[in-house]
Protein backbone atom coordinates (compact mmCIF):
# COMPACT_ATOMS: atom_id res chain seq x y z
CA UNK A 1 0.00 0.00 0.00
CA UNK A 2 1.36 3.33 -1.02
CA UNK A 3 0.54 5.02 2.23
CA UNK A 4 2.76 2.66 4.13
CA UNK A 5 5.78 4.28 2.52
CA UNK A 6 4.85 7.53 4.04
CA UNK A 7 3.93 6.05 7.33
CA UNK A 8 7.23 4.44 7.82
CA UNK A 9 9.30 7.29 6.60
CA UNK A 10 10.60 6.10 3.24
CA UNK A 11 10.61 9.69 2.06
CA UNK A 12 12.63 10.86 4.94
CA UNK A 13 15.05 13.02 3.01
CA UNK A 14 12.68 14.64 0.59
CA UNK A 15 11.70 18.22 1.16
CA UNK A 16 8.51 18.96 2.92
CA UNK A 17 5.51 18.95 0.58
CA UNK A 18 4.14 22.25 -0.55
CA UNK A 19 1.69 22.78 2.24
CA UNK A 20 1.37 26.18 3.86
CA UNK A 21 4.45 26.68 5.95
CA UNK A 22 3.70 28.00 9.35
CA UNK A 23 6.58 29.29 11.37
CA UNK A 24 6.22 27.83 14.79
CA UNK A 25 7.82 28.67 18.01
CA UNK A 26 9.93 25.80 19.15
CA UNK A 27 7.66 23.77 21.29
CA UNK A 28 7.90 21.13 23.91
CA UNK A 29 7.43 17.62 22.56
CA UNK A 30 4.53 15.45 23.56
CA UNK A 31 6.90 13.05 25.23
CA UNK A 32 8.33 15.79 27.41
CA UNK A 33 4.88 17.05 28.31
CA UNK A 34 3.66 13.55 29.08
CA UNK A 35 6.64 12.89 31.29
CA UNK A 36 5.97 16.09 33.17
CA UNK A 37 2.30 15.23 33.44
CA UNK A 38 3.19 11.84 34.87
CA UNK A 39 5.19 13.65 37.51
CA UNK A 40 2.06 15.58 38.43
CA UNK A 41 2.72 18.77 36.47
CA UNK A 42 -0.66 20.34 35.85
CA UNK A 43 0.71 23.03 33.56
CA UNK A 44 2.06 20.36 31.23
CA UNK A 45 -1.32 18.69 31.28
CA UNK A 46 -2.93 22.03 30.47
CA UNK A 47 -0.59 22.44 27.52
CA UNK A 48 -1.63 19.04 26.21
CA UNK A 49 -5.25 20.03 26.54
CA UNK A 50 -4.58 23.21 24.58
CA UNK A 51 -2.74 21.26 21.95
CA UNK A 52 -5.35 18.59 21.34
CA UNK A 53 -8.77 19.76 22.44
CA UNK A 54 -9.36 21.36 19.04
CA UNK A 55 -8.39 18.11 17.36
CA UNK A 56 -10.63 15.80 19.39
CA UNK A 57 -13.60 18.05 19.95
CA UNK A 58 -14.83 18.25 16.34
CA UNK A 59 -14.86 14.46 16.21
CA UNK A 60 -16.81 14.25 19.47
CA UNK A 61 -19.25 16.79 18.12
CA UNK A 62 -19.53 14.77 14.93
CA UNK A 63 -20.58 11.74 16.94
CA UNK A 64 -22.78 13.38 19.52
CA UNK A 65 -24.11 16.37 17.53
CA UNK A 66 -24.71 18.39 20.68
CA UNK A 67 -22.01 20.74 21.98
CA UNK A 68 -22.90 20.12 25.59
CA UNK A 69 -22.61 16.35 25.32
CA UNK A 70 -19.41 16.65 23.31
CA UNK A 71 -17.90 18.97 25.88
CA UNK A 72 -18.74 16.60 28.68
CA UNK A 73 -17.08 13.74 26.90
CA UNK A 74 -14.09 15.95 26.15
CA UNK A 75 -13.80 16.75 29.81
CA UNK A 76 -14.07 13.10 30.82
CA UNK A 77 -11.52 12.12 28.23
CA UNK A 78 -8.89 14.52 29.50
CA UNK A 79 -9.61 13.74 33.12
CA UNK A 80 -9.13 10.09 32.20
CA UNK A 81 -5.86 10.97 30.51
CA UNK A 82 -4.65 12.56 33.71
CA UNK A 83 -5.65 9.54 35.76
CA UNK A 84 -4.12 7.04 33.42
CA UNK A 85 -0.89 8.96 33.06
CA UNK A 86 0.96 6.33 35.03
CA UNK A 87 -0.03 3.67 32.51
CA UNK A 88 0.97 5.68 29.52
CA UNK A 89 4.14 4.35 27.99
CA UNK A 90 5.46 7.43 26.27
CA UNK A 91 7.97 5.46 24.26
CA UNK A 92 5.21 3.33 22.73
CA UNK A 93 2.07 5.34 22.89
CA UNK A 94 0.95 8.10 20.62
CA UNK A 95 -1.11 10.59 22.55
CA UNK A 96 -3.20 11.99 19.68
CA UNK A 97 -4.08 8.46 18.61
CA UNK A 98 -5.05 7.54 22.12
CA UNK A 99 -7.21 10.64 22.41
CA UNK A 100 -8.94 9.99 19.12
CA UNK A 101 -9.59 6.31 19.75
CA UNK A 102 -10.56 6.65 23.37
CA UNK A 103 -12.60 9.76 22.66
CA UNK A 104 -14.57 8.01 19.97
CA UNK A 105 -15.16 5.03 22.25
CA UNK A 106 -16.53 7.25 25.00
CA UNK A 107 -18.65 9.26 22.61
CA UNK A 108 -20.18 6.24 20.90
CA UNK A 109 -20.85 4.63 24.25
CA UNK A 110 -22.71 7.73 25.28
CA UNK A 111 -24.58 7.87 22.01
CA UNK A 112 -25.65 4.25 22.37
CA UNK A 113 -26.68 4.82 25.92
CA UNK A 114 -28.82 7.78 24.88
CA UNK A 115 -30.46 5.58 22.28
CA UNK A 116 -31.20 2.99 24.90
CA UNK A 117 -28.80 0.39 23.54
CA UNK A 118 -26.40 -1.66 25.51
CA UNK A 119 -23.21 0.12 24.52
CA UNK A 120 -21.12 -2.95 25.11
CA UNK A 121 -22.73 -4.77 22.25
CA UNK A 122 -21.02 -2.59 19.73
CA UNK A 123 -17.84 -1.54 21.39
CA UNK A 124 -14.60 -3.33 21.64
CA UNK A 125 -11.71 -3.16 23.97
CA UNK A 126 -8.27 -2.46 22.72
CA UNK A 127 -4.88 -1.77 24.18
CA UNK A 128 -5.48 1.89 24.74
CA UNK A 129 -2.03 2.60 25.99
CA UNK A 130 -0.16 0.74 23.34
CA UNK A 131 -0.91 2.83 20.33
CA UNK A 132 2.23 2.66 18.27
CA UNK A 133 3.87 5.84 17.27
CA UNK A 134 3.40 6.89 13.64
CA UNK A 135 0.23 8.84 14.23
CA UNK A 136 1.64 11.88 15.83
CA UNK A 137 0.69 15.47 15.38
CA UNK A 138 2.60 17.64 17.69
CA UNK A 139 1.28 21.06 16.98
CA UNK A 140 -1.94 22.70 16.10
CA UNK A 141 -0.84 24.02 12.73
CA UNK A 142 0.12 20.54 11.59
CA UNK A 143 -3.15 19.22 12.84
CA UNK A 144 -5.10 21.91 11.05
CA UNK A 145 -3.26 21.19 7.80
CA UNK A 146 -3.97 17.50 8.09
CA UNK A 147 -7.59 18.04 8.93
CA UNK A 148 -8.06 20.40 6.01
CA UNK A 149 -6.54 17.91 3.58
CA UNK A 150 -8.61 15.06 4.99
CA UNK A 151 -11.81 17.06 4.68
CA UNK A 152 -10.91 17.71 1.07
CA UNK A 153 -10.32 14.03 0.43
CA UNK A 154 -13.57 13.12 2.08
CA UNK A 155 -15.46 15.66 -0.03
CA UNK A 156 -14.04 14.14 -3.17
CA UNK A 157 -15.26 10.66 -2.35
CA UNK A 158 -18.33 9.35 -4.11
CA UNK A 159 -21.36 10.19 -2.03
CA UNK A 160 -22.18 6.61 -1.06
CA UNK A 161 -18.62 5.88 0.11
CA UNK A 162 -18.52 9.02 2.19
CA UNK A 163 -21.91 8.38 3.69
CA UNK A 164 -21.09 4.77 4.56
CA UNK A 165 -17.83 5.53 6.29
CA UNK A 166 -19.37 8.43 8.18
CA UNK A 167 -22.23 6.28 9.40
CA UNK A 168 -19.76 3.66 10.53
CA UNK A 169 -17.39 6.02 12.25
CA UNK A 170 -19.65 8.70 13.70
CA UNK A 171 -22.70 6.62 14.44
CA UNK A 172 -20.94 3.41 15.28
CA UNK A 173 -23.09 1.31 12.96
CA UNK A 174 -22.17 -2.30 12.31
CA UNK A 175 -22.18 -4.16 9.00
CA UNK A 176 -25.75 -5.30 9.42
CA UNK A 177 -26.97 -1.83 10.25
CA UNK A 178 -24.98 -0.33 7.40
CA UNK A 179 -26.53 -2.80 4.99
CA UNK A 180 -29.93 -1.74 6.14
CA UNK A 181 -29.19 1.97 6.11
CA UNK A 182 -27.36 2.17 2.80
CA UNK A 183 -29.04 -0.64 0.93
CA UNK A 184 -25.84 -2.33 -0.21
CA UNK A 185 -24.77 -5.92 0.36
CA UNK A 186 -22.18 -6.77 2.97
CA UNK A 187 -19.47 -6.89 0.33
CA UNK A 188 -20.50 -3.56 -1.11
CA UNK A 189 -20.58 -1.94 2.31
CA UNK A 190 -17.15 -3.25 3.20
CA UNK A 191 -15.70 -2.24 -0.13
CA UNK A 192 -16.99 1.29 0.33
CA UNK A 193 -15.57 1.51 3.81
CA UNK A 194 -12.16 0.24 2.78
CA UNK A 195 -12.07 2.49 -0.25
CA UNK A 196 -12.87 5.54 1.82
CA UNK A 197 -10.26 4.63 4.40
CA UNK A 198 -7.66 4.03 1.73
CA UNK A 199 -8.25 7.44 0.28
CA UNK A 200 -7.92 9.10 3.67
CA UNK A 201 -4.78 7.16 4.53
CA UNK A 202 -3.14 8.15 1.28
CA UNK A 203 -4.10 11.77 1.72
CA UNK A 204 -2.73 11.67 5.21
CA UNK A 205 0.52 10.24 3.94
CA UNK A 206 0.87 13.01 1.35
CA UNK A 207 0.09 15.72 3.83
CA UNK A 208 2.43 14.68 6.53
CA UNK A 209 5.91 15.91 6.92
CA UNK A 210 8.04 13.12 5.50
CA UNK A 211 9.16 10.67 8.07
CA UNK A 212 7.13 12.28 10.79
CA UNK A 213 3.80 10.67 10.64
CA UNK B 1 -8.08 -19.95 16.67
CA UNK B 2 -8.53 -17.95 13.51
CA UNK B 3 -5.80 -17.15 11.08
CA UNK B 4 -3.94 -13.89 11.25
CA UNK B 5 -5.99 -10.79 10.87
CA UNK B 6 -5.50 -9.22 7.46
CA UNK B 7 -5.36 -5.52 6.72
CA UNK B 8 -8.97 -5.23 5.63
CA UNK B 9 -10.25 -7.11 8.63
CA UNK B 10 -8.19 -5.06 11.01
CA UNK B 11 -9.53 -1.82 9.56
CA UNK B 12 -13.11 -3.04 9.66
CA UNK B 13 -12.56 -4.24 13.19
CA UNK B 14 -11.12 -0.91 14.28
CA UNK B 15 -13.98 0.88 12.61
CA UNK B 16 -16.24 -1.23 14.77
CA UNK B 17 -18.42 -2.58 11.97
CA UNK B 18 -17.69 -6.29 12.40
CA UNK B 19 -20.69 -8.11 13.75
CA UNK B 20 -20.72 -10.54 16.66
CA UNK B 21 -18.94 -13.66 15.53
CA UNK B 22 -16.42 -12.02 13.26
CA UNK B 23 -15.54 -9.55 15.97
CA UNK B 24 -15.16 -12.21 18.63
CA UNK B 25 -12.96 -14.26 16.33
CA UNK B 26 -10.65 -11.29 15.86
CA UNK B 27 -10.57 -10.55 19.57
CA UNK B 28 -9.84 -14.13 20.41
CA UNK B 29 -6.96 -14.13 18.00
CA UNK B 30 -5.59 -10.83 19.25
CA UNK B 31 -5.21 -12.08 22.75
CA UNK B 32 -2.68 -14.58 21.61
CA UNK B 33 -1.02 -12.81 18.69
CA UNK B 34 1.12 -9.81 19.36
CA UNK B 35 1.89 -8.88 15.74
CA UNK B 36 -1.80 -8.78 14.97
CA UNK B 37 -2.47 -6.69 18.05
CA UNK B 38 0.06 -4.24 16.70
CA UNK B 39 -1.73 -4.26 13.36
CA UNK B 40 -4.98 -3.47 15.02
CA UNK B 41 -3.49 -0.60 16.94
CA UNK B 42 -2.26 0.83 13.65
CA UNK B 43 -5.66 0.27 12.10
CA UNK B 44 -7.23 2.20 14.97
CA UNK B 45 -5.04 5.12 14.08
CA UNK B 46 -5.89 4.94 10.42
CA UNK B 47 -9.57 4.78 11.22
CA UNK B 48 -9.16 7.86 13.40
CA UNK B 49 -8.47 9.82 10.22
CA UNK B 50 -12.21 9.70 9.56
CA UNK B 51 -12.69 11.57 12.82
CA UNK B 52 -10.34 14.28 11.63
CA UNK B 53 -12.62 15.12 8.72
CA UNK B 54 -15.12 16.80 11.01
CA UNK B 55 -15.74 20.49 10.52
CA UNK B 56 -13.53 22.62 12.76
CA UNK B 57 -15.03 23.47 16.11
CA UNK B 58 -13.76 24.54 19.47
CA UNK B 59 -15.08 23.63 22.87
CA UNK B 60 -16.10 26.50 25.08
CA UNK B 61 -13.31 27.77 27.34
CA UNK B 62 -15.19 26.67 30.43
CA UNK B 63 -14.41 23.04 29.59
CA UNK B 64 -10.74 23.68 30.19
CA UNK B 65 -11.51 25.18 33.58
CA UNK B 66 -13.62 22.20 34.51
CA UNK B 67 -10.93 19.77 33.48
CA UNK B 68 -8.27 21.64 35.40
CA UNK B 69 -10.45 21.88 38.48
CA UNK B 70 -11.00 18.15 38.48
CA UNK B 71 -7.37 17.46 37.96
CA UNK B 72 -6.43 19.73 40.82
CA UNK B 73 -8.93 18.03 43.07
CA UNK B 74 -7.68 14.60 42.08
CA UNK B 75 -4.12 15.70 42.60
CA UNK B 76 -4.91 16.80 46.13
CA UNK B 77 -6.62 13.51 46.86
CA UNK B 78 -3.63 11.63 45.64
CA UNK B 79 -1.93 12.25 48.93
CA UNK B 80 -4.80 11.18 51.09
CA UNK B 81 -4.32 7.68 52.31
CA UNK B 82 -7.93 6.89 53.02
CA UNK B 83 -9.55 4.41 50.73
CA UNK B 84 -13.15 5.49 50.66
CA UNK B 85 -14.52 2.62 48.71
CA UNK B 86 -13.55 0.28 51.48
CA UNK B 87 -16.60 1.59 53.19
CA UNK B 88 -18.66 0.16 50.44
CA UNK B 89 -16.72 -3.02 50.82
CA UNK B 90 -18.08 -3.44 54.29
CA UNK B 91 -21.58 -2.99 53.06
CA UNK B 92 -21.38 -5.43 50.24
CA UNK B 93 -21.52 -8.86 51.70
CA UNK B 94 -18.94 -10.79 49.73
CA UNK B 95 -20.15 -14.01 48.30
CA UNK B 96 -18.19 -17.03 49.44
CA UNK B 97 -14.81 -16.34 47.96
CA UNK B 98 -13.23 -19.74 48.06
CA UNK B 99 -14.44 -22.45 45.85
CA UNK B 100 -13.03 -25.93 45.81
CA UNK B 101 -10.01 -25.57 43.60
CA UNK B 102 -9.02 -28.22 41.15
CA UNK B 103 -5.36 -28.62 40.50
CA UNK B 104 -3.67 -26.59 39.19
CA UNK B 105 -5.11 -23.67 41.03
CA UNK B 106 -5.92 -20.27 39.64
CA UNK B 107 -7.09 -18.20 42.51
CA UNK B 108 -8.28 -14.64 42.42
CA UNK B 109 -6.54 -12.64 45.08
CA UNK B 110 -9.12 -10.47 46.72
CA UNK B 111 -7.17 -7.49 47.86
CA UNK B 112 -4.30 -6.33 45.74
CA UNK B 113 -1.61 -4.33 47.50
CA UNK B 114 -2.64 -0.76 47.13
CA UNK B 115 0.36 0.80 45.53
CA UNK B 116 -1.52 2.61 42.85
CA UNK B 117 -3.80 5.29 44.12
CA UNK B 118 -3.42 7.04 40.80
CA UNK B 119 -6.67 6.02 39.20
CA UNK B 120 -8.62 7.92 41.81
CA UNK B 121 -11.50 9.05 39.71
CA UNK B 122 -13.05 12.37 40.33
CA UNK B 123 -16.01 10.69 41.90
CA UNK B 124 -13.74 9.56 44.67
CA UNK B 125 -13.11 13.11 45.67
CA UNK B 126 -16.70 13.30 46.51
CA UNK B 127 -16.81 9.92 48.14
CA UNK B 128 -13.79 10.76 50.18
CA UNK B 129 -15.35 13.88 51.52
CA UNK B 130 -18.27 11.76 52.49
CA UNK B 131 -16.20 9.06 54.07
CA UNK B 132 -16.93 10.42 57.51
CA UNK B 133 -20.63 9.92 57.63
CA UNK B 134 -20.71 6.77 55.59
CA UNK B 135 -18.10 5.40 57.90
CA UNK B 136 -20.20 6.24 60.85
CA UNK B 137 -23.10 4.44 59.32
CA UNK B 138 -21.02 1.37 58.84
CA UNK B 139 -19.74 1.55 62.36
CA UNK B 140 -23.19 1.88 63.68
CA UNK B 141 -24.45 -1.00 61.70
CA UNK B 142 -21.63 -3.19 62.77
CA UNK B 143 -22.44 -2.44 66.38
CA UNK B 144 -25.97 -3.38 65.83
CA UNK B 145 -25.11 -6.58 64.18
CA UNK B 146 -22.43 -7.27 66.74
CA UNK B 147 -20.18 -8.00 63.85
CA UNK B 148 -16.48 -7.95 64.38
CA UNK B 149 -15.59 -5.60 61.55
CA UNK B 150 -12.39 -3.78 62.21
CA UNK B 151 -12.08 -0.56 60.24
CA UNK B 152 -9.79 1.91 61.97
CA UNK B 153 -10.44 4.70 59.51
CA UNK B 154 -14.11 4.74 60.21
CA UNK B 155 -13.53 4.92 63.92
CA UNK B 156 -11.85 8.29 63.67
CA UNK B 157 -14.84 9.94 62.12
CA UNK B 158 -16.65 12.60 64.05
CA UNK B 159 -20.24 11.90 64.94
CA UNK B 160 -20.82 15.64 65.28
CA UNK B 161 -19.99 16.29 61.69
CA UNK B 162 -21.90 13.31 60.52
CA UNK B 163 -25.15 13.91 62.32
CA UNK B 164 -26.65 16.85 60.44
CA UNK B 165 -25.38 15.56 57.19
CA UNK B 166 -26.81 12.13 57.64
CA UNK B 167 -30.06 13.72 58.60
CA UNK B 168 -29.88 15.63 55.37
CA UNK B 169 -29.25 12.47 53.49
CA UNK B 170 -32.21 10.82 55.10
CA UNK B 171 -34.31 13.77 54.21
CA UNK B 172 -33.07 13.79 50.67
CA UNK B 173 -33.84 10.13 50.39
CA UNK B 174 -37.27 10.58 51.86
CA UNK B 175 -38.11 13.53 49.67
CA UNK B 176 -37.20 11.55 46.62
CA UNK B 177 -39.59 8.77 47.44
CA UNK B 178 -43.23 8.33 46.69
CA UNK B 179 -45.85 9.71 49.01
CA UNK B 180 -46.20 6.45 50.80
CA UNK B 181 -42.52 6.22 51.27
CA UNK B 182 -42.35 9.71 52.63
CA UNK B 183 -44.98 9.21 55.24
CA UNK B 184 -43.61 5.94 56.30
CA UNK B 185 -40.15 7.34 56.63
CA UNK B 186 -41.52 10.11 58.78
CA UNK B 187 -43.24 7.63 60.97
CA UNK B 188 -40.17 5.59 61.20
CA UNK B 189 -38.28 8.61 62.40
CA UNK B 190 -40.90 9.33 65.00
CA UNK B 191 -40.93 5.80 66.15
CA UNK B 192 -37.23 5.73 66.59
CA UNK B 193 -36.96 8.92 68.61
CA UNK B 194 -39.12 7.41 71.27
CA UNK B 195 -37.88 4.14 72.62
CA UNK B 196 -34.42 4.05 71.16
CA UNK B 197 -32.67 7.37 70.73
CA UNK B 198 -29.34 5.84 69.98
CA UNK B 199 -30.66 4.17 66.90
CA UNK B 200 -32.51 7.27 65.78
CA UNK B 201 -29.46 9.50 66.04
CA UNK B 202 -27.89 7.77 63.13
CA UNK B 203 -30.10 8.96 60.39
CA UNK B 204 -28.87 6.47 57.81
CA UNK B 205 -30.92 3.92 59.63
CA UNK B 206 -33.91 6.04 58.85
CA UNK B 207 -32.66 6.48 55.36
CA UNK B 208 -32.33 2.76 54.92
CA UNK B 209 -35.82 2.49 56.26
CA UNK B 210 -36.98 5.08 53.77
CA UNK B 211 -35.40 3.14 50.97
CA UNK B 212 -37.11 0.03 52.15
CA UNK B 213 -40.32 1.93 52.55
CA UNK B 214 -40.32 2.84 48.91
CA UNK B 215 -39.91 -0.72 47.82
CA UNK B 216 -41.88 -2.54 50.50
CA UNK B 217 -44.05 -0.28 52.60
CA UNK B 218 -45.86 -3.13 54.31
CA UNK B 219 -42.70 -4.54 55.79
CA UNK B 220 -41.93 -1.21 57.32
CA UNK B 221 -45.36 -0.63 58.73
CA UNK B 222 -45.33 -3.92 60.50
CA UNK B 223 -41.91 -3.15 61.88
CA UNK B 224 -42.71 0.33 63.12
CA UNK B 225 -42.67 -0.56 66.80
CA UNK B 226 -39.21 -1.95 66.67
CA UNK B 227 -37.02 0.38 64.70
CA UNK B 228 -33.97 -1.75 64.97
CA UNK B 229 -35.68 -4.48 63.13
CA UNK B 230 -36.35 -2.08 60.31
CA UNK B 231 -32.72 -1.56 59.88
CA UNK B 232 -32.02 -5.21 59.88
CA UNK B 233 -34.71 -6.02 57.45
CA UNK B 234 -33.57 -3.21 55.21
CA UNK B 235 -29.93 -4.03 55.31
CA UNK B 236 -29.91 -7.19 53.21
CA UNK B 237 -31.90 -5.42 50.53
CA UNK B 238 -29.45 -2.62 50.17
CA UNK B 239 -27.46 -4.37 47.52
CA UNK B 240 -30.41 -4.75 45.29
CA UNK B 241 -32.06 -1.41 45.99
CA UNK B 242 -31.16 1.13 43.31
CA UNK B 243 -29.38 3.78 45.41
CA UNK B 244 -27.05 2.08 47.88
CA UNK B 245 -27.36 4.24 50.97
CA UNK B 246 -23.73 4.84 51.73
CA UNK B 247 -22.82 5.78 48.19
CA UNK B 248 -25.88 7.90 47.61
CA UNK B 249 -25.31 9.62 50.87
CA UNK B 250 -21.68 10.07 50.13
CA UNK B 251 -22.43 11.80 46.92
CA UNK B 252 -24.92 14.01 48.59
CA UNK B 253 -22.51 14.97 51.28
CA UNK B 254 -19.57 15.65 49.11
CA UNK B 255 -21.03 18.78 47.69
CA UNK B 256 -22.81 19.65 50.88
CA UNK B 257 -19.71 19.61 52.98
CA UNK B 258 -18.35 22.68 51.26
CA UNK B 259 -21.16 24.66 52.81
CA UNK B 260 -21.18 22.77 56.03
CA UNK B 261 -24.44 23.67 57.74
CA UNK B 262 -26.34 21.82 55.08
CA UNK B 263 -29.79 21.79 56.50
CA UNK B 264 -32.20 19.01 55.73
CA UNK B 265 -34.49 21.47 54.04
CA UNK B 266 -31.95 22.77 51.56
CA UNK B 267 -32.49 21.57 48.04
CA UNK B 268 -31.12 18.11 47.59
CA UNK B 269 -31.40 17.84 43.84
CA UNK B 270 -28.67 20.19 42.62
CA UNK B 271 -26.21 18.62 44.98
CA UNK B 272 -26.92 15.20 43.65
CA UNK B 273 -26.26 16.45 40.17
CA UNK B 274 -23.04 18.09 41.13
CA UNK B 275 -21.82 14.95 42.74
CA UNK B 276 -22.66 12.53 39.98
CA UNK B 277 -19.35 10.91 39.09
CA UNK B 278 -18.32 10.88 35.49
CA UNK B 279 -15.10 8.92 35.36
CA UNK B 280 -14.87 5.35 36.54
CA UNK B 281 -14.91 5.04 40.30
CA UNK B 282 -11.93 3.31 41.82
CA UNK B 283 -12.96 0.15 43.57
CA UNK B 284 -10.85 -2.08 45.79
CA UNK B 285 -10.26 -5.58 44.42
CA UNK B 286 -12.34 -7.19 47.15
CA UNK B 287 -15.33 -4.97 46.49
CA UNK B 288 -15.29 -5.78 42.83
CA UNK B 289 -14.86 -9.48 43.53
CA UNK B 290 -17.92 -9.41 45.75
CA UNK B 291 -19.97 -8.21 42.81
CA UNK B 292 -18.90 -10.94 40.46
CA UNK B 293 -21.80 -12.99 39.21
CA UNK B 294 -19.52 -16.01 39.09
CA UNK B 295 -15.93 -16.47 40.24
CA UNK B 296 -13.28 -15.78 37.65
CA UNK B 297 -12.12 -19.15 36.35
CA UNK B 298 -8.96 -19.14 34.34
CA UNK B 299 -7.72 -22.19 32.55
CA UNK B 300 -4.13 -23.03 33.21
CA UNK B 301 -2.41 -22.94 29.82
CA UNK B 302 -0.91 -26.30 28.95
CA UNK B 303 2.33 -24.80 27.85
CA UNK B 304 2.70 -22.95 31.14
CA UNK B 305 1.95 -26.09 33.08
CA UNK B 306 4.45 -28.10 31.11
CA UNK B 307 7.14 -25.52 31.63
CA UNK B 308 6.23 -25.16 35.30
CA UNK B 309 5.45 -21.51 35.00
CA UNK B 310 3.65 -20.17 38.03
CA UNK B 311 2.96 -16.65 39.05
CA UNK B 312 0.61 -13.81 39.61
CA UNK B 313 -1.04 -11.82 36.87
CA UNK B 314 -2.17 -8.35 37.82
CA UNK B 315 -4.68 -6.72 35.50
CA UNK B 316 -6.24 -3.29 35.66
CA UNK B 317 -9.78 -3.33 34.36
CA UNK B 318 -12.64 -0.97 33.81
CA UNK B 319 -16.00 -2.53 34.46
CA UNK B 320 -18.69 -1.00 32.32
CA UNK B 321 -22.03 0.24 33.48
CA UNK B 322 -23.50 -3.03 32.31
CA UNK B 323 -21.11 -5.06 34.41
CA UNK B 324 -18.78 -6.24 31.70
CA UNK B 325 -15.07 -5.70 31.51
CA UNK B 326 -14.71 -3.11 28.82
CA UNK B 327 -11.02 -2.40 29.16
CA UNK B 328 -8.23 -4.54 30.51
CA UNK B 329 -4.58 -3.84 30.81
CA UNK B 330 -1.99 -6.26 32.12
CA UNK B 331 0.07 -4.57 34.79
CA UNK B 332 2.36 -7.48 35.45
CA UNK B 333 2.61 -11.23 35.17
CA UNK B 334 4.38 -14.02 33.31
CA UNK B 335 3.80 -13.70 29.57
CA UNK B 336 2.63 -17.30 29.25
CA UNK B 337 -0.13 -16.69 31.75
CA UNK B 338 -1.44 -13.29 30.75
CA UNK B 339 -3.45 -14.57 27.80
CA UNK B 340 -5.36 -17.04 29.95
CA UNK B 341 -5.86 -14.39 32.61
CA UNK B 342 -7.21 -11.87 30.12
CA UNK B 343 -9.58 -14.26 28.47
CA UNK B 344 -10.95 -15.33 31.86
CA UNK B 345 -11.33 -11.71 32.85
CA UNK B 346 -13.10 -10.86 29.62
CA UNK B 347 -15.70 -13.47 30.49
CA UNK B 348 -16.28 -12.03 33.92
CA UNK B 349 -19.65 -10.47 34.61
CA UNK B 350 -20.35 -8.14 37.49
CA UNK B 351 -23.40 -6.70 39.04
CA UNK B 352 -23.18 -3.06 37.93
CA UNK B 353 -21.84 -0.53 40.36
CA UNK B 354 -24.49 1.93 41.39
CA UNK B 355 -23.87 5.44 42.60
CA UNK B 356 -26.77 7.77 43.22
CA UNK B 357 -29.11 5.38 41.55
CA UNK B 358 -27.15 5.38 38.31
CA UNK B 359 -24.82 2.70 37.05
CA UNK B 360 -21.24 3.92 36.90
CA UNK B 361 -18.07 2.50 35.50
CA UNK B 362 -15.67 1.08 38.01
CA UNK B 363 -11.96 0.70 37.76
CA UNK B 364 -10.26 -2.00 39.73
CA UNK B 365 -7.32 -4.32 39.80
CA UNK B 366 -7.74 -8.05 39.48
CA UNK B 367 -5.00 -10.31 40.73
CA UNK B 368 -4.95 -13.91 39.59
CA UNK B 369 -2.62 -16.43 41.15
CA UNK B 370 -1.53 -19.30 38.97
CA UNK B 371 -0.06 -22.06 41.10
CA UNK B 372 0.88 -25.64 40.29
CA UNK B 373 0.39 -28.14 43.05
Amino acid sequence: MAAADYVFGALEFEPRPATPVVVEEPQVSNVALLERMKAGDQAAFGALYDRYSAMVYPMLLGVLKEPQAAEEVLRDLFVQLWHSAADFDVSRGSLPAWLMVMGRTLAIARLRMAQGHDPEDELQTYPAHAMPSPFDMENEAQTRTVMLALRGAMAELPEEDRQTVELAYFEGLTEAELKWRTGGSREVVNARLLKALKSLIETYGRTRQPGRI
Amino acid sequence: MVEHVNLEESELYALGVLDGDARHAVEEHLRACEPCAHHIALAHQMVSLVGLTSAPARPSPSVRDKVMRRVRAAHAEHWVETKPVQIAELRVQPEPEKQPEPEPVVQPVQEAPDRRVLWLAVALTVLLAAGASAGLWVTHRSHQKQAAIAEPQTQETQPVAAAPATAAAANAAASGQTNTGQTNAGQANKGTTGPNRAAAATAPAAEAAATAAASEPETLTSALDTPQRIVRSAAPKNDAAPPPPSLAMGADLGAGSAAMPALPGSSAEPRVQEAAPTGPIRVAGGVAAARLLAPIQATYPDIARQSHIQGTVVVDVIISTTGRVRYSHVVSGPALLTGAALSAIQRARYRPFIVNGAAVEAETTITLNFTLN
